[in-house]
């Protein structure tokens, strides 16, 4: 399980970067002439979106499972996983989990997140 | 637990319609591209073809306009046969001005044959879809029906000069009473067109997918949950 942490924290660092990426790509190919860079290489532009698709997925697959492991409350799960698609946020919503993760690997028993009983 | 119950609801169709959303904009660029193709550069036929010159591929279902005149009306003819969908095409022989041959020219389709429509005089300017000749139809028969627009077989039942295709009528001369115009089919467009919107419609389903597990997964937890806690109190 410690791998799957470790793996969550690096892919949730990828996805936070490509995420960057994907809206400063469709913020220039907005606010740019036609013949920019930005719309010259859509091709790239449209790549770096899809693979964003593709790994949030995988990196909503790694938080359930740490989810799961740890008993993670419900809205503690959805809510790692939605911060992931905020740009910036995204890396403070990895930092989040990670600690609770640490915390209960420390030996924490309880259930992660919010205590109240949904 | 109602909140929960209320997200996975909106998660799954917020997930489905995205991709539908999508699956849409895939759709319009693909007909976008029909549409430009369809439209592209339309120009006199003299310019991308000559009477005489093979049909060249590249020139199926592209739009030209054609200068020129109708035959007689004696001389057109039905075809009744696979490209038609059960109806008759009225293919009459159009002069070109600039050439000395005729292209025959898809005016419209009616329920079936019957007598010849009038052909409008006069000097006019057709906007045909062009179209290669159709191989195999045997000779008129004493309605002037055949089975499709066969050049080389038409050669011999008229008395023009052929350009070696023929057109479709889009525009430039009404179809007879009680016709339509025939639609030319769609150009081949490359199901990549705006590939990447269908590959975003399959990754929003694949969120809506994902989302219906993860609601199975939580009501299947809290059976289980209620299960071991009924149990000592039985």
């Amino acid at each position: 399980m410690k791998n799957v942490a470790l793996i969550y924290r690096v892919l949730a660092w990828v996805v936070g970067i490509n995420l960057i990426l994907v809206v400063t790509g469709f913020v220039g190919q907005k606010t740019t002439e036609p013949d920019s860079w930005f719309n010259r290489n859509d091709g790239l532009i449209t790549a770096v979106d899809l693979a964003h698709g593709w790994m949030f997925m995988v990196l909503v697959v790694l938080i359930v499972v740490l989810a799961r492991h740890h008993r993670w409350e419900p809205w503690f799960l959805i809510s790692t996983a939605l911060l992931a698609t905020i740009p910036i946020v995204s890396f403070w919503a990895e930092r989040r989990a990670s600690h609770a993760i640490e915390r209960a690997e420390r030996g924490a028993d309880s259930p992660v997140g919010d205590a109240t009983d949904r | 637990m109602l909140g929960l119950h209320a997200f996975w609801a909106v998660a799954v169709v917020v997930c489905t319609l995205g991709g539908l959303w999508q699956l849409g904009v895939y759709e319009s660029r693909q007909d976008e591209a029909v549409d430009h193709s369809r439209t592209e550069g339309v120009v006199d036929i003299g310019q991308v073809w000559s009477a005489g010159e093979a049909f060249p591929a590249d020139l199926s279902n592209r739009t030209v306009t054609v200068a020129g005149r109708f035959g007689d009306a004696a001389d057109q003819l039905w075809v009744v046969g696979p490209a038609t969908d059960g109806r008759a095409w009225i293919v009459a022989p159009f002069w070109v001005d600039g050439s000395d041959a005729a292209l025959l020219v898809v005016r419209g389709s009616q329920a079936e044959g019957g007598d010849l429509p009038d052909v409008p005089a006069g000097d006019l300017t057709l906007t045909v879809s062009l179209q290669p000749s159709v191989s195999g139809a045997g000779p008129l028969d004493e309605n002037r029906v055949t089975t499709s627009v066969t050049v080389a077989t038409l050669l011999n039942e008229l008395p023009y000069r052929l350009w070696s295709g023929y057109g479709i009528v889009t525009d430039g001369s009404p179809p007879p009473d009680g016709a339509t115009l025939v639609a030319p089919p769609d150009p081949d467009v490359s199901w990549t067109v705006g590939l990447k919107n269908l590959a975003y419609a399959l990754q929003w389903w694949v969120f809506a997918a994902f989302s219906v597990f993860m609601w199975w997964r939580m009501l299947a937890d809290q059976a289980d949950k209620q299960r071991g806690t009924s149990r000592p109190v039985t």
